[in-house]
């Protein structure tokens, strides 16, 4: 039988104790990085960074009682305050969809972020070597969700609402597929781990500039972040798909913008920004690969966190024509750039 | 609620709302085009015209400025230039350069409420919106230090003002304006110039220059589609005559030409308060008036933040007037709007930018 | 786009509300500190009943009528009770006063929990510190310019 690295007192069945034994790497993985822990608590701290640092630049002080230090309790505070409110469907809702989606919708993002590695071994699911792939086809089921939820709360605003989602998201997507299929085409696998190895000496942004910018803004178009937060929060349609959820069902729907901004700001860094490797010039191995994706991410998300505080909202026909006349020759621009310079862009990247 | 054209809607863009105001307009649309605003008055009537026959002159400018209280200032002058004009009264020179001042200070402050609330329109802009309600707050400083309140001034009565300017306040309003320059110059680089917003408000609500003269624009409407009209120009009232300013006029026509407006109008207001402050003769403040007036009829004609206010008054010998008619810009302004999906294109999401770059002041139109 | 309205239009508005995070904000920590007002401000009015003869001026010039003259004992004339229910804090009443009975302060915290405390008769209308209907003030502030920024200054 199979030793614990800690013995755990509890008087559980053999097999149990057996099954963690074995596991126990990748359950810890599960639990904290990159699994629940991390996670929420990317949410927790995210939130309190758009509420204190925006703040800022507002010129006024965010939360600032909750919490002596800073206000950092103050999300926990609000979670708190939604879970002891009523939830409840209107009238004529179709009951299984509306209490359904706040369940499903957080855990696809989620599920996207298993994919990513951050570290040499450190990958929850590798996917034999097919892992990009696998992160598009997890992610495309978000605007599905969504469709569902604005049409199952039976409102006229809810119904607009989804679909402007849906446009956004296949507009918002499509650059993101073809500036992702540059990578592919550099790199020559869809094995995301394959793919960090190959920035070792330099990362893919310096070669696929363009696409590096491509995705950066469709990225913000598919977690309806702003300037693209289109269906959500518009000034003539209250709350848009969101409008009928109360309670606890709202604060897990507000959970899914930061979990989408979370699945793609590690690709954006896994596929331009070098993923758990270090900049080049210090040179492999100065500090350890969770530490440099963490750092990576924090500014990624700080800056498009900022965004929201700079940038008014896209009329949705804009965000589109945006989206179909801009971005996606751009990517495809990129594509051929790269087609064309392959062997100069695979000797510098030697 | 579908009406009888299929798929056309009408959706309230109601009173209980975010972003309209105390105002209902009903937009009948099909989802994204918008083919008629009708708007609903009357949520806010509160009888001020009858209200006046009832309080004598003085007591009179206090519900005079509820109309629109965001401007107080240029809206309690309409109403005391009205009954000076049926009397007769001639207002010493120190009482219209400190008219001058609280008429421009209040302009200031109602084109930064416009422009905040302009910009939480467009999409919840907080930048924006907070730097101008933290800007607002000097100005408001400075007319409280002027009159005693912050938003109700009160101070304007038959035959002058009613209290001097105190001590400190030109060194303050100096400060203050020097500061406010600055800002301006960050408005202009964070907003005026921001792709997004342009992208939101250029070329978006064209109105053109005999469609503004037709329909009958008002304020910086009309001066953003070419129409080079100000009554602080024309009647040269106050100390106008006598300070040298230009007139803010653009000629597209669109929401950009009318914010563009607004801004340039601040800077110029900044300038007539320098000048004001400058130039401020000696003499009294106030002019001693019976408070019975003879029979007579009196006009007056204001430029306010929101366009050309008439007043029209008629006295009967009493110490009441008889009759008090307000012709209000923002009336007119909401006419202009109405008309205005048969003129353009307007999509859904364009009417809370093009309602705020009209900028009506809803108490104004309903009084 | 052209590469300058790039920089104009997306990339300097970034720059100059960034800058902003490093300015001080113009909260005020109200109850902690309030702004001290000018010493024209229109608050809570205070009537001196030695000054007082009970001409009415002041019934006379309010526009929402809420002054009322009453008696109160031990003392000759009517005095004036106002009504902090209607009154507009206009401070005609004030100006109207000939021998300068009424005068105005910066009090201006008068929630009550019924509709009668808020009608002051003329004896209670004594001058009040703050300090005595907020407990929790600790200091008062004024405005102070800074080059490009707002700070506040303790002020006695």
């Amino acid at each position: 039988m199979a030793e614990l690295p800690i013995p755990i007192p509890l008087p559980l069945p053999d097999w149990i104790i057996e099954f963690i034994a074995l596991n126990w790497e990748t359950l810890l993985k599960i639990a904290i990085i990159p699994g629940l822990a991390f996670i929420l608590l990317f949410e927790l701290i995210a939130v309190w960074f758009e509420r204190k640092f925006l703040a800022d630049a507002m010129l006024r002080i965010g939360p600032l009682y909750c919490g002596r230090v800073a206000g950092w309790l103050q999300l926990i505070a609000d979670a708190l305050k939604l879970t002891i409110k009523e939830v409840f469907a209107p009238k004529g809702a179709h009951k299984l969809l509306f209490y359904a989606v706040p369940i499903v919708a957080p855990t696809i993002p989620a599920l996207a972020v298993v994919l990513i590695p951050f570290g040499p071994d450190w990958i929850l699911f590798r996917a034999s070597g097919a892992g990009l792939l696998l992160f598009f086809a997890l992610t495309s089921l978000i605007p599905v969700t969504t469709i569902l939820a604005g049409w199952g709360s039976n409102n006229k605003y809810t119904i607009i609402g989804a679909l402007r989602s849906a446009y956004l998201y296949i507009a918002a997507e499509m650059p993101l597929f073809i500036a992702a299929a540059g990578v592919v085409i550099l790199a020559g696998t869809f094995d995301l781990v394959k793919i960090v190895e190959l920035q070792s000496k330099m990362w893919f942004a310096i070669p696929q500039f363009i696409g590096f910018i491509v995705f950066f803004i469709a990225m913000l178009g598919a977690s309806e972040r702003v300037p693209f937060d289109i269906p959500v929060a518009e000034q003539e349609l209250v709350l848009g798909w969101r409008t009928e959820y109360t309670g606890i069902a709202f604060g897990l729907l507000m959970t899914i913008e930061y979990a989408c901004l979370l699945a793609w700001s590690l690709l954006f860094i896994t596929l331009y920004l070098g993923g758990y490797q270090g900049p080049p010039i210090l040179g492999p191995g100065t500090a350890s690969g969770i530490f440099w994706m963490l750092v990576k991410l924090g500014i990624v998300v700080a800056v498009a966190i900022f965004l929201r505080v700079v940038f008014p909202r896209y009329r949705i026909d804009q965000a589109l024509r945006l989206g179909w006349r801009y971005l996606i020759p751009l990517a495809l621009l990129n594509i051929f750039l790269t087609l064309a310079m392959k062997p100069y862009l695979l000797a510098m990247l030697q | 609620m579908m009406s009888e054209t299929k798929g056309i809607m009408r959706i309230s863009w109601g009173p209980q709302h975010p972003m309209s105001g105390q105002f209902r307009f009903i937009l009948e649309t099909d989802g994204e085009n918008v083919y008629e605003i009708i708007p609903d008055f009357g949520f806010t009537h509160r009888g001020i015209e009858k209200i006046l026959e009832y309080r004598t002159f003085v007591q009179g400018i206090v519900p005079f400025e509820r109309l629109a209280m965001v401007d107080a200032a240029n809206v309690g002058l309409a109403y005391v230039r009205a009954i000076e004009d049926a009397a007769n009264i001639e207002v010493p020179k120190r009482a219209q350069y400190i008219r001058t001042i609280l008429c421009e200070i209040s302009r200031i402050n109602s084109h930064l409420y416009a422009i905040g609330l302009a910009a939480e329109a467009a999409g919840g802009y907080p930048a924006i919106f907070l730097w101008t309600t933290a800007d607002r707050e000097l100005f408001l400083d400075l007319a409280e230090m002027l009159t005693g309140a912050r938003w109700s001034y009160s101070f304007f009565i038959p035959g002058g003002v009613r209290a001097d300017i105190p001590e400190g306040f030109k060194e303050k309003a100096l400060k203050v304006l020097s500061y406010f320059e600055k800002r301006l110059i960050a408005y202009r680089d964070s907003w005026l110039e921001n792709e997004i917003w342009l992208t939101r408000s250029k070329g978006i609500g064209k109105l053109s220059t005999e469609d503004a003269i037709k329909l009958g624009a008002a304020g910086p409407s009309l001066r953003g589609s070419g129409v080079e009209l100000d009554m602080r120009k024309e009647d040269k009232y106050e100390a106008y005559g006598e300070i040298d300013f230009r007139m803010a006029v653009q000629k597209e026509g669109d929401c950009q030409a009318r914010f563009m407006v607004r801004f340039l109008e601040m800077i110029e207001s900044t300038r007539i308060i320098k000048q004001a402050l400058e130039n401020m003769p000696p003499g009294p403040f106030k002019k001693p008036v019976p408070p019975k007036l003879p029979k007579g009829e009196g006009f007056a004609r204001v430029e306010t933040a929101r366009g050309e206010m008439d007043v029209h008054v008629i006295l009967d010998g009493s110490d009441k007037p008889y009759r008090v008619k307000v012709c209000a810009p923002s009336f007119r302004n909401l006419y202009v709007i109405s008309k205005l999906p048969k003129l353009t294109k307007i999509l859904v999401a364009d009417v809370p930018v093009v309602v705020w770059s009209f900028d009506p002041w809803y108490l104004d139109a309903d009084r | 786009m052209k590469p300058s309205e790039v920089k104009q239009g997306l990339l300097k508005p970034y720059a100059v509300v960034f800058k902003h995070v490093f300015k001080k904000p113009h909260t005020l920590m109200y109850p902690y500190e309030r702004l001290k007002f000018a010493p024209r401000y229109r608050g809570f009015i205070t009537v001196d009943l030695e000054k007082c003869n009970g001409c009415g001026m002041c019934a006379r010039t309010c526009p929402d009528k809420c002054i009322e003259l009453v008696e109160v004992p031990g003392r000759k004339y009517k005095y004036p009770k106002i009504d902090y229910n209607y009154c507009c804090f206009c401070g005609l009443c004030v100006d109207s006063c000939f021998r300068g009975a009424l005068s105005k302060t910066e009090l201006v915290e008068l929630s009550a929990y019924r509709r009668e405390d808020l009608v002051v008769r003329p004896e209670d209308a004594k001058p009040k510190p703050i300090e005595s209907v907020s407990p929790m003030l600790k200091r008062f502030v004024a405005v102070k310019i800074v080059d490009d920024n707002i700070t506040y200054e303790e002020v006695r």
